[in-house]
């Protein structure tokens, strides 16, 4: 007897069969006594599991269920505080973390240096520097001289200006002109409050990146800086000027290589004027003047 | 409206699926009418798998504590008695295979205890009659099987559910589940095969 044989067998003697099938296994019972045998065994093993359908009486009742689902706990799975839609928790925080890594990346795009010299940004420079008649070129031509240098971009627009923690508001009258010489020293710096709205204006900008690169130059890299703005936004990169930096709250970022002012055209004319300094002198009580060659030396306002 | 439309209001109101839609609201008391329905379907089930009365109720109740909080996962299309033996199988499943983890001495003295506390209404030992020893060698052999198998003779052979309904509970096929039954039968067969005839001889 093989395993489809006994499997029809079984559904006979289970009352599972149909009537063709009951005729097959009649057939085969009637020409092999070992499955005479198991067609009884499978009969006995019937009438048992009927026997065996008696169960003892339960002891469940309402209180012990109502105490196992109290102890149970009617968590959020329960219907009772189910929600029909469950606020999934992990969106905010996703969406969190993908807008901080778009501004992340965002920032950083934007504060890359480009170094191409035909640049946007350095040609709004010169433009506002020639309309301001205030050329800043030449005085960087060489690099080499002046190791520090800073980026010179218009990164973008800022909604705020920078209040400045230091801001330049004394230009050197003398010695501006005088072969580059910086008098840094002479630099009276007035500390205004953070709450000073108006940023310096494009003049003083301009001015104070001169004065202020002399005292870089003389002094150390990172120290304070004013903030270069305009009103409608930053004449010099963000990128270049680091709040945090070392040296005080508003630093210079130095970078070997970056574009500077000195790659600027200068073309504004040339004439001998005369500066009045703040010191006078000891014999005549008189104050001191200086004659510069060029008026691009000239810083006006602070 | 007439006197059908009560009535089929009625029924409609009583159905299991009113109940779970009214337990799913909250209406504690919807539930506990859905239990007093079939507590004893679910616990005859539950002893019939695990052979022991206290085993059984605390089957039960725990398949109906689960039905209880997972409410809103039963589907209305579904029979409530198909949902709820569901439960019970896998709980039973669980259970038996963490039984099988027992030692050998525990599972005979936990067994031989609690059969003699639990089964000693239906199984007197001492009228130790014909019928009482083929039930007690059935049952012992129905312990014995695996709980596939075991699972096949219950919902077939004890609690004589349909094959479309076997087929809802398990998760397969009408015809798979008629080739689960018969392996089972046969499975059993095998068990008891040894103890064929010996009554009569």
């Amino acid at each position: 007897m093989n395993r489809k044989q006994e499997e029809e067998l079984i559904q006979q003697m289970f009352s599972e069969s149909t009537e063709s099938e009951s005729s097959q296994v009649d057939k085969l019972k009637s020409a092999d006594a070992h499955t005479q045998v198991m067609a009884q065994q499978y009969k006995q093993m019937r009438e048992d599991l009927k026997l065996t359908r008696e169960v003892p009486a339960d002891q469940l009742s309402k209180e012990r269920l109502r105490e196992a689902i109290l102890k149970a706990g009617l968590s959020a799975s329960g219907p009772a505080n189910r929600q029909k839609w469950v606020w999934p928790g992990w969106i905010p925080s996703l969406t969190a973390s993908a807008c901080a890594v778009v501004g992340v990346y965002f920032v950083f795009s934007h504060s890359e240096v480009n170094p191409s010299p035909t640049s946007p940004s350095q040609e709004i420079v010169s433009k506002l520097a020639k309309q301001a008649e205030l050329p800043v070129a030449s005085r960087f031509a060489d690099p080499s001289a002046h190791p520090l240098k800073f980026e010179a971009s218009l990164g973008g627009s800022i909604e705020k200006p920078i209040n400045p923690a230091i801001v330049a508001t004394a230009v050197p009258k003398a010695d501006i002109g005088a072969s580059y010489g910086f008098q840094a020293k002479k630099l009276k710096s007035v500390r205004r409050p953070w709450s000073h709205t108006p940023g310096p204006t494009l003049t003083s900008a301009v001015a104070n990146v001169d004065v202020l690169y002399g005292a870089m130059s003389l002094s150390f890299p990172g120290a304070a800086l004013s903030t270069i703005s305009t009103r409608n936004g930053d004449l010099f990169s963000r990128s270049g000027l680091n709040r945090n930096a070392s040296g005080g709250p508003l630093a210079a970022q130095f970078k070997a290589g970056a574009p500077s002012v000195s790659e600027l055209p200068a073309d504004a004319p040339s004439k001998t004027i005369v500066l009045i300094n703040d010191g006078s002198s000891a014999a005549s009580d008189a104050n001191q003047a200086t004659e510069v060659e060029s008026s691009r030396n000239v810083l006006v306002g602070g | 409206m007439g006197f059908g439309a009560v009535i089929k209001g009625r029924i409609d109101a009583d159905s299991d699926v009113a109940l779970v839609r009214r337990a799913r609201e909250g209406d504690y008391e919807a539930f506990e009418q859905l239990f007093e329905r079939y507590r004893a379907l679910v616990y005859r089930f539950a002893y019939q798998m695990t052979s022991r009365r206290d085993d059984a109720e605390d089957v039960a109740q725990e398949a109906f504590v689960r039905a209880y909080q997972n409410l809103h996962r039963y589907r209305d299309e579904a029979k409530f008695t198909t949902w709820i033996l569901r439960i019970v199988t896998n709980l039973c499943t669980d259970q038996m295979r963490m039984t099988t983890r027992r030692t050998a001495l525990e599972q005979q003295e936990a067994a031989g205890a609690l059969d003699w506390m639990t089964l000693g209404d239906v199984e007197d030992p001492v009228a130790n009659l014909e019928g009482d020893r083929r039930k007690a060698v059935l049952r012992t052999a129905l312990n014995a099987l695996p709980v596939h198998h075991r699972t096949m003779i219950v919902l077939r052979d004890l609690e004589e559910r349909e094959y479309p309904e076997i087929s809802a509970i398990l998760g397969c096929t009408v015809g798979g589940a008629k080739l689960r039954v018969l392996r089972a039968r046969r499975a059993l067969r095998e068990r008891l095969e040894p103890f064929f005839g010996e009554g009569s001889q």
